[in-house]
């Protein structure tokens, strides 16, 4: 009887430590894996929401407000995402934005993040901040047995960054039309471009290009004289169905690389101001005069925008060689099917950022931008 | 003894069957929320080929590989990521962009998983419209020729 009642005791014990262990790995099961899928969970909302937001920043500060309520859309709108298990809604998030390098335009200048910068000119990154709160179960009677103390969540923390990055090759959604750097030296300012004013998408024929008939922001004199007789603004293919193409359905013919040719082509191809206008057409706002009325009415579907490869002219080192991707707004319809042997005249909008009817943030190096995510 | 024994084992047996299972669908939802995500970052650079808000059947299939294999054309035999988890269960919806005409580009994609059983072997649970991954379209629109 004595020996019995000795092992009785035993499997008390035995039982106790078998049930802390038993609900440690319980813990380590159900809270570590709910932890786990709210940590993925919040870090697809941190990088969607941050990809959203890198989006609107255009050197403004309209542009971060744009930016900020885009975060808060990304949390609380219509396509909001979720944690915990998608049924429970981001309320703890914030939102800093950073300019690039200068000399390394692709990475963030760590120094300058800031919530509300009051110089937002080249804030080009993004970085949201996410947090839940995750409440444990089996983990906090864990917790009690072998620590004596309670503990019944657990913070998950996770940073999304994204950015404006440069463009290197672009391969898709150009149109057949490069415009020609009115400063080539100015990279800091738009290689003298300024936002608002026409330029030249197609030159008018060499005899008339004169100051009066060719766009109000082209520059004037050596601008012209020294372009080849033949050349008329297109770039690629030379055939005009192919041009129309490119125009109208955004079939680029060859891909463009910064710093690479462009390749010119001549001919005046009267025929491709009625594609243009096709193109026109293919936007609900084909009548606003100018990018700013257009976005202040609002019903446009950004056709009218269009991603142009910027040259610099007929240099006699490295002629025609692309420098940036402009964003530029096409005018209204009617206005190229009409210009004859004239020039077509876009205006600038600013930096091209794929996938946002904004300009880019970054007036410093003028380029076309991708938004990424930034690891 | 034998009494002991066969009633602790039902318990012990269910809670580690318990254990499993949790275990399972946890790491099936949370490989599912990570391949959402990587769909929906794929489909939101994809150039879009199509005039409306319906992709186009080569679209469709890209982003559905993307999520159920990791790689937009699979080669032949390919392993899904999930046991039991095929394209159908990948749904897509393009959200439109404003004022619809043609040529209109969408404004951001959806991907999420639709009518997926996970199978714990002791139980299943079926996930409708969840996980799900929005991003917002950052490619250039196509279309086929004139």
């Amino acid at each position: 009887m004595a020996s019995r009642s000795k092992s009785k005791g035993y499997v008390l014990i035995g039982t106790c430590l078998g049930m802390v262990v038993m609900t440690g790995i319980a813990g380590v099961a159900v809270d570590l894996g709910r932890l786990y899928i709210a940590k993925s969970e919040i870090q697809s909302f941190a990088d969607s929401a941050a990809v959203s937001s890198a989006l609107e920043l255009d050197g403004t500060s309209v542009g971060i407000i744009r930016a900020q309520t885009a975060v808060t859309t990304a949390a609380t709108g219509p396509n909001a995402m979720k944690w915990d298990m998608a049924t429970k809604t981001v309320t703890s998030y914030s939102v800093v934005f950073a300019q690039g390098m200068t000399n390394s335009p692709n990475s963030v200048d760590t120094t300058s993040w800031s919530a509300n910068p009051a110089n937002p000119s080249n804030y080009r990154f993004t970085k949201v901040t996410a947090g839940v709160t995750v409440p444990l179960t089996f983990m906090q009677v864990f917790y009690a047995m072998v620590n004596r103390s309670s503990i019944n969540s657990q913070n998950v923390n996770v940073v999304g960054t994204a950015g404006q990055e440069l463009l290197q090759t672009v391969p898709e959604g150009l149109l057949p039309f490069s415009p020609i750097a009115p400063d080539v030296a100015n990279a800091n300012g738009h290689y003298g471009f300024t936002t608002g004013v026409q330029y030249t998408m197609r030159y008018p024929p060499p005899g008339q290009r004169g100051t009066n008939s060719v766009c109000p922001g082209d520059a004037a004199g050596s601008y012209w004289s020294n372009l080849p007789s033949s050349d008329r603004g297109y770039w690629g293919s030379t055939s005009a169905a192919a041009i129309r193409g490119e125009i109208i359905y955004d079939q680029q013919t060859q891909p463009i690389t910064i710093g690479g040719p462009v390749p010119m082509v001549g001919g005046q191809k009267t025929t491709e101001g009625s594609a243009l206008d096709q193109r026109v057409g293919e936007d609900s706002d084909p009548t606003s005069l100018t990018y700013a009325q257009y976005m202040l009415g609002g019903t446009g579907n950004y056709r009218r925008i269009v991603a142009l490869p910027i040259n610099n002219g007929n240099d006699p080192n490295t002629p025609f060689t692309a420098i940036a991707i402009g964003a530029f707004f096409l005018l209204p319809q009617g206005t190229y099917s009409a210009a004859g042997v004239g020039s077509y005249c876009a205006e600038y909008i600013g930096p091209f950022v794929q996938g946002s009817s904004h300009a880019g943030g970054g007036a410093a190096t003028p380029s076309g931008f991708l938004v990424r995510l930034v690891q | 003894m034998m009494i002991e024994f066969a009633l602790s084992f039902f318990l012990i047996f269910g809670f580690f069957a318990g254990i499993f299972q949790f275990g399972y669908m946890f790491y099936a939802y949370n490989t599912m929320v990570n391949a959402v995500r990587d769909g929906a970052r794929y489909a939101s650079l994809k150039p879009y080929d199509s005039a409306t808000a319906t992709p186009s059947s080569d679209f469709l299939t890209a982003v559905q590989n993307q999520v159920v294999y990791g790689d937009p054309s699979p080669s032949d035999g390919a392993t899904p990521i999930l046991n039991g988890l095929t394209t159908s269960n990948v749904s897509l919806v393009v959200t439109p962009g404003t004022a619809g005409l043609a040529m209109t580009p969408p404004a951001a994609m959806t991907v999420s998983i639709t009518n997926f059983q996970i199978n714990s072997v002791f139980s299943t649970t079926t996930l409708n419209g969840r996980p799900s991954s929005t991003y917002p379209y950052t490619g250039v629109i196509v279309q086929p020729g004139p």
